[in-house]
């Protein structure tokens, strides 16, 4: 049953399936409880075979789990997909503007007082070393990772941009295989629309950013910090999709601009870097002098024009969550057109008469740093004790610009396993967008869990697990997908 | 391909290949010693230990050398009581002993660390099998069952080594990287054989039957040789069967002939060091008499084994960590070949 307060993604106000879930719902209720540990148990096993972990850092012991993948999938109509799509084509675009707005053309949108000056200059991921790096098509946000939840009402909103380095794709994409395997006849009542033509979307985009001199078939690499990251499981998968290089810094050298990688043949042109370092990291002649990861005069060639970088250094100063806030006037600002998926209200802490009412109503409210990812470093009032809350305001009084604040987000619901039985269990949604020569959104995206009762955190780093997510499209969508 | 991957598809190859012979080897000691008086058993497995020297690809902190690991056990081993089992023990942790430089669990989980950094060049099948294979290596009840079924365990392990090369040869495209991995494979498997008939073979040529057969079978070479020959193995007749038959895939020219197809197709052009190398050793044991060979056996098999090392050395400094080719200033740089 509805309980109030919280949405209810499979079912509506009465207690009744929603149409949309009904052959997924219909299908769980066939099985017993036997063929729900058995199916369990070969998803465990699956993955354990094919070393399909991710790494927990402060972990004592194993930091290498295998990934939590829930049986039960979220299922999302054409009609909601398509406006969903729209949205984020529409913010994403509007997000690539602004950077490129920022870092490459005059500002306009602070010389016409829209954004603050001093918002920019004083966030961390703003990278004065980026400024007039050109990137072809301004698609600076090659690959965002945008999180949407679901408040009380089932209406969608936008709770984080990620145009950083997100990751989580390759879940997306094995939770489907593993899925298709697990659960083949459930898919034959359903058009699911498919996700794995990702590795070939990406190249494609990876490739239209290439630097105009280097002709028409340009040399892609991903370049990785190496395998005792936590994400190397995902970018060895990315590599393998587009059928590219997966390089290490120390396999890159750079000569008079020029990128090139240390071949078995001497040393070969690269053209354009997906990487999956963070910036400070990524070359240590401007950024980080210790980073051992990075490749020394990269920032230098991208400069130059001769090598493509995705994602554009720099893009922090998009996904800082105080920037955030200001997404929708950019929508209006670049696109004339009004925000199709809303923000969460958010407060803005260094606006005086925001931080007062924040600091009184702090135990109703999410606190989050404005520059981290991953969950870490968030308070959450209603469950924080009096201590928690108290160095909280501290921090907000220490150094405003840091936090912001939100209203409890009163995340939607889905039955996740629970050991014997499905119980209602709270998740999120991160689409993932590519921008190249157009915009596009892959069907779905890594629906996360929170898989212990009550909790509102979804971050795999935190005890999360995650849903394979079902796009139902029209038969000629899915048709049209799997030519593509 | 990127040479850091290229030397992690070699050394993939010779750690794979590795595990494989350290299992036969285990297994031919082991089972020669079930009938032995103790103090011969104890020998027996001294003599195995001294043959399974290791190069480590990068020397990590947590990893005991052979030497310190084994050769404390000497005096324990020759302790009176329980001799049998003290031979056991040793076999074990030459299997299990995940730490332990050269032991099984240890070659193959260097195996999956290569191919877990070539996650995104080798075919899922072969990442499946190699993971599968690593953690049950690692699993709590492995050691006990190796206790009590050694040869039923130490077949399981040459089984799954086959396996792997079968995805191999069944399902890796055969560009470069399946090339540096033979290479790799064939070059140890040299090396193996070089050592294994440098401790078996007898001072006296009058060695028994069993003694000739065991060495045989610990490299699955006594069928092969018994149709070769068609006569009893003596000691000077298998020693040249495992150095010179030109068909038994495990004899040292077999390899060597092998190791010298790999590098000539991955050669850009010319003939590199390496390959200069391999040829000169090639033709030394194809063209040396065999009966002058024979005469001083232990230095020639010193001698081929210190050329295949070089050879070894020679593919790493040519192609994986070529300074004058990665000078930036010599050379000039190629534009990319899209894959």
């Amino acid at each position: 049953m509805a309980e109030p307060g919280f949405f209810d993604e499979h079912i509506d106000e009465d207690g009744r399936t929603r149409d949309h879930y009904r052959p997924v719902q219909e299908w769980f209720d066939r099985l017993t409880l036997e063929q729900v540990k058995a199916l369990e148990e070969q998803r465990n096993e699956s993955f354990r075979r094919q070393g399909i972990t991710f790494t927990v850092y402060g972990g004592d012991e194993g930091t290498e789990r295998t990934w939590p993948m829930d049986l039960f999938p979220r299922v999302i109509d054409a009609e909601e997909w398509a406006m969903l799509e729209r949205g984020l084509i529409q913010r994403v675009t509007a997000l690539n503007r602004f950077l490129d707005d920022i870092y490459a053309g005059e500002q306009a949108i602070v010389h016409d007082g829209i954004v603050p000056r001093r918002l920019i200059t004083s966030c961390t991921g703003f990278e004065r070393e980026a400024m007039n790096v050109a990137v072809p098509m301004g698609a600076r946000c090659l690959v965002a990772g945008i999180d949407l939840v679901r408040d009380g009402d089932g209406a969608y909103r936008v709770l984080e941009d990620n145009l950083r380095n997100p990751s989580g794709i390759s879940y997306v994409i094995e939770n489907r295989a593993a899925m298709t395997k697990l659960l083949p006849a459930a898919f034959s009542d359903l058009a699911v629309r498919s996700v794995d033509h990702y590795g070939r979307s990406l190249l494609r985009a990876l490739r239209s950013i290439a630097p105009p001199a280097c002709g028409d078939d340009p040399t892609v690499a991903v370049l990785t910090p190496g395998i005792f990251n936590s994400a190397y499981f995902e970018h060895a998968f990315l590599a393998r999709s587009m059928g590219v290089e997966l390089v290490e810094g120390r396999d890159l050298v750079v000569d008079d601009h020029v990128v090139a990688m240390r071949t078995t043949r001497g040393l070969e042109r690269v053209d354009v870097i997906y990487r999956r370092i963070d910036d400070a990291f990524l070359d240590p002649v401007v950024f980080n002098p210790h980073s051992t990861l990075g490749v020394p005069g990269l920032m230098a060639a991208a400069r130059a024009g001769t090598v493509s970088i995705a994602n554009s250094v720099g893009n922090g100063v998009g996904d800082d969550k105080a920037v955030y806030a200001y997404v929708p006037d950019m929508i209006r600002y670049y696109l004339g057109e009004e925000t199709i998926i809303p923000n969460a209200d958010t407060y803005l802490l260094w606006e005086e008469d925001q931080r007062a009412e924040v600091l009184e109503r702090i135990d109703h409210l999410v606190v989050k740093p404005v520059a981290e990812s991953g969950g870490y470093g968030i308070v959450i009032g209603p469950k924080a004790t009096d201590a928690e809350l108290a160095e909280a305001r501290q921090k907000i009084l220490d150094d405003p610009r840091n936090w912001i604040a939100q209203e409890v987000v009163h995340l939607s619901r889905l039955p996740a396993w629970a050991g014997d039985h499905f119980a209602p269990r709270h998740i999120d949604l991160r689409p993932f967008v590519l921008s190249g020569e157009q915009v596009e959104v892959i069907p779905g995206g890594l629906t996360r869990v929170a898989l212990r009762e009550g909790s509102l955190i979804v971050n795999s780093s935190q005890g999360g697990g995650s849903k394979d997510t079902w796009v139902l499209g029209s038969p000629d969508q899915s048709g049209a997908e799997a030519q593509s | 391909m990127l040479a850091r991957h290229a030397e992690d598809m070699f050394w993939a190859g010779r750690y794979l290949e590795r595990a494989e012979d350290t299992a036969r080897m285990v297994r031919a000691t082991l089972l020669s010693t079930v009938a032995e008086p103790p103090a011969q058993a104890i020998d027996r497995m001294q003599n195995l230990i001294s043959t399974l020297r290791l190069e480590v690809q990068t020397p990590a902190e947590d990893v005991e050398t052979m030497a310190e690991s084994l050769t404390p056990s000497p005096p324990m081993l020759r302790s009176e009581a329980g001799l049998g089992i003290d031979v056991q023990a040793a076999a074990t942790r030459l299997v299990v002993a995940p730490t332990m430089a050269g032991s099984v669990a240890f070659c193959i989980g260097r195996t999956r660390e290569n191919f877990r950094s070539l996650r995104d060049q080798i075919p899922s099948e072969l990442w499946e099998q190699i993971n599968e294979f690593h953690l049950r290596l690692r699993q709590d009840d492995f050691p006990a069952a190796m206790e009590q079924d050694p040869f039923q365990t130490l077949d399981f392990i040459r089984v799954s080594c086959q396996s792997l090369t079968g995805v191999i040869s069944s399902s890796m495209a055969q560009g470069e990287g399946y090339r540096f991995l033979v290479l790799g494979q064939m070059l140890e498997r040299a090396l193996m054989t070089c050592r294994l008939i440098s401790v078996r073979y007898p001072e006296h040529d009058g060695s028994s039957y069993d003694e000739m057969a065991l060495t045989l079978r610990s490299v699955s070479a006594l069928e092969a040789y018994q149709r070769a020959s068609q006569s009893s193995p003596l000691g000077s007749d298998v020693a040249r069967f495992l150095m010179v038959n030109d068909s038994f895939p495990r004899s040292v020219l077999y390899c060597l002939r092998l190791s010298e197809t790999q590098v000539e197709a991955l050669a850009a052009n010319g003939r590199p060091p390496p390959l200069q190398r391999l040829g000169q050793l090639r033709s030394e044991l194809e063209y040396t008499d065999f009966d002058t060979m024979v005469a001083d056996l232990p230095s020639h098999l010193s001698a081929l084994e210190a050329g295949v090392r070089n050879v070894a050395e020679l593919v790493s400094g040519h192609f994986f960590r070529n300074a004058e080719a990665f000078d930036l200033h010599s050379q000039a740089i190629t534009p990319g070949v899209s894959s």
